[in-house]
Formats: structure tokens, sequence, C-alpha cells
């Protein structure tokens, strides 16, 4: 063997070899996981929603039910005193927003402005402030 | 199909050959490639939206392929295998496998020789050597100097010379 291994002599070329058709067939299967990560994703964003929308559920009840059984002197005449009183001053929904983390909070900024149902649930929620 | 989903359909069409290439080489079977480069295919789409164009999409891209190889080579090691285990390993893939061609003893010989290499000696003497790289950019994937590279790409083509004469 020459002494001084020429590099040139070999180039790029490699012994490596595929099977017939295989990137046709990675490509599709790519696609096929995205499709199924993307399919993921919009689960979990159905989860959070869904969870979003409870807590607000939960909220309003506890506006129509909390006062009974109450003296007067520790019932808030109005609304936003029932929520300084439930929340220590502080917005409900803050409050709730403030618990979520930054990827949920994402996922929810993205379905509050895209369901419908929920835009009137948070309507209803300022009618009951006012 | 959404405007998201074509575009990622572009994405892997150019990517997917080379990135397929560097891969193999790294990990040697077809079937190890074949495995680690769609888990780097399904990790670019998760984190396309955090991709900053201060480098460029392909060094980010073989950056996350370059870590998917070390990743899936660390898994080995974790098997209770030691780095001469592994390297053994992935000799011995190069030597029995259905898909290299060992009718060329000599690119044969010389994949030998690259996988005598430490795997981060190999990993940039591919990047450079096969991919043609830049220093910079290779320094981007690896977060190494230039200089250390430099010298990595220097020793690493004097020990595959040496193994090409002796053996």
């Amino acid at each position: 063997m020459d002494k001084n291994f020429d590099f040139d002599a070999i180039g790029k070329r490699t012994p490596y070899r595929t099977p017939e058709g295989f990137f046709e067939r990675m490509q599709a299967e790519t696609m096929k996981r995205v499709a199924e990560e993307k399919r993921k994703k919009k689960i979990y964003r159905l989860k959070v929603g869904i969870s979003a929308a409870l807590a607000i559920a939960a909220m309003v009840c506890a506006f129509v039910f909390l006062p009974m059984g109450q003296t007067q002197e520790d019932t808030p005449t109005d609304a936003s005193g029932w929520i300084a009183q439930l929340s220590g001053d502080m917005d409900p929904m803050e409050l709730y927003l403030q618990g979520l983390s930054d990827e949920e909070l994402e996922h929810w900024i993205e379905f509050s402005e895209n369901d419908i149902y929920y835009e009137l649930t948070t309507e209803n929620l300022n009618e009951d402030e006012n | 199909m959404t405007d998201p989903e074509l575009g990622f359909r572009r994405l892997v069409e150019k990517f997917q050959s080379p990135m397929y290439w560097h891969i193999r080489r790294m990990v040697v079977s077809h079937e190890d490639a074949e495995d680690v480069l769609q888990e780097t295919f399904i990790k670019i789409f998760r984190h396309l939206d955090d991709f900053r164009s201060e480098s460029s999409l392909s060094t980010w891209i073989y950056r996350i392929a370059s870590n998917e190889c070390i990743r899936f080579l660390n898994r080995r090691k974790e098997q209770a295998l030691s780095t001469e285990e592994v390297q053994e390993d992935l000799m011995s893939k190069l030597m029995a496998s259905e898909y290299v061609d060992y009718d060329n003893a000599m690119e044969v010989k010389f994949q030998q020789a690259i996988l005598t290499l430490p795997e981060k000696q190999r990993l940039v003497f591919n990047l450079r050597y096969y991919d043609e790289l830049k220093y910079e950019e290779i320094s981007r994937i690896t977060d190494t100097k230039v200089e250390t590279l430099k010298a990595n790409y220097y020793f690493a083509k004097e020990k595959i010379k040496e193994y090409m004469i002796n053996n």
C-alpha cells in the first residue's frame, strides 16, 4: 500500500445501500407520524379547553350558590365584592390564569379566541359583574 | 392538506436524503438509521416554532440529527456496553449487513477506518469530509470551537490514513 494514502482515490463513495423505494416509503411514514402528532396535539388542546370551561362553570356556580347561609354583614352586596372575597382581592379569571403553565396559557388563548361558547361564558361573567 | 403540512412535506423531501446518509454513517445499520431519521423529523416537526434564523435551517436540522445519533449511541452504552463494545458492535454491523455492498473492499475498509475514530471525532470527520460543511457550521452543530474542530479533523485524517496503510 502506498505510504501516502490518497483520500481522493475513495472520495465520497461509501458501500452503504438502501432498499429500493426507501425514500418514498420513508417520506410517507414520516408524514403519517406527523399527522398522528397533530392529532395528539388537538386532543391535548381539547382537554385544556374542557378544563378551562369547567373551571369557568365552577366559578359561575360559586357566584350563584355561595351567598346562601351567610349573614348580612359578611355578604357583599355586589359581584365585585364577591370576587374580592373569593380570591382575596384578585379577579378569579386572573387567579385561574396565574395557575396555568406557558404552554397551557398559549392553548387557552387560542381556544378562547376560537370558541363561541367560551366567549359567551366570559361575556356572562362580565354581565354578572356589572 | 394544510399549508404547514405542505411546508413540512417539502422540508422532508429536501432533507431526508442528506440526513439519512449523515445518520447512516454514524449508526451504520440501515434499520437503525431509519429509526433515528424518523425521530429526527418528528423532533423537527415538534420544535419548528422554536427555530430561530440565527443559524441556517440546514445547520439546525444537522444539529438535531447529530444529537439524535449521539443519543442513539449513548442508549447502547446505557445497555451496559462500553465505548469499545459499541464500536465493535458498529463494526460487526458494517461487516454483516444486507445493505452494504462488499464488492468494493476499499470502500468497506475506509468505513472500518472511520469507525475506529472516537464518536465526536467521527462526527466532525463526517460533517467535514462527506457533507463539506464549513468549520463555522460544524461549530454551531457541535458547540465546539473552530480551532478544536480543525485539530479534530486533522487527527481523524491521520488515523484513517494510518489504518488504510497498515491494514
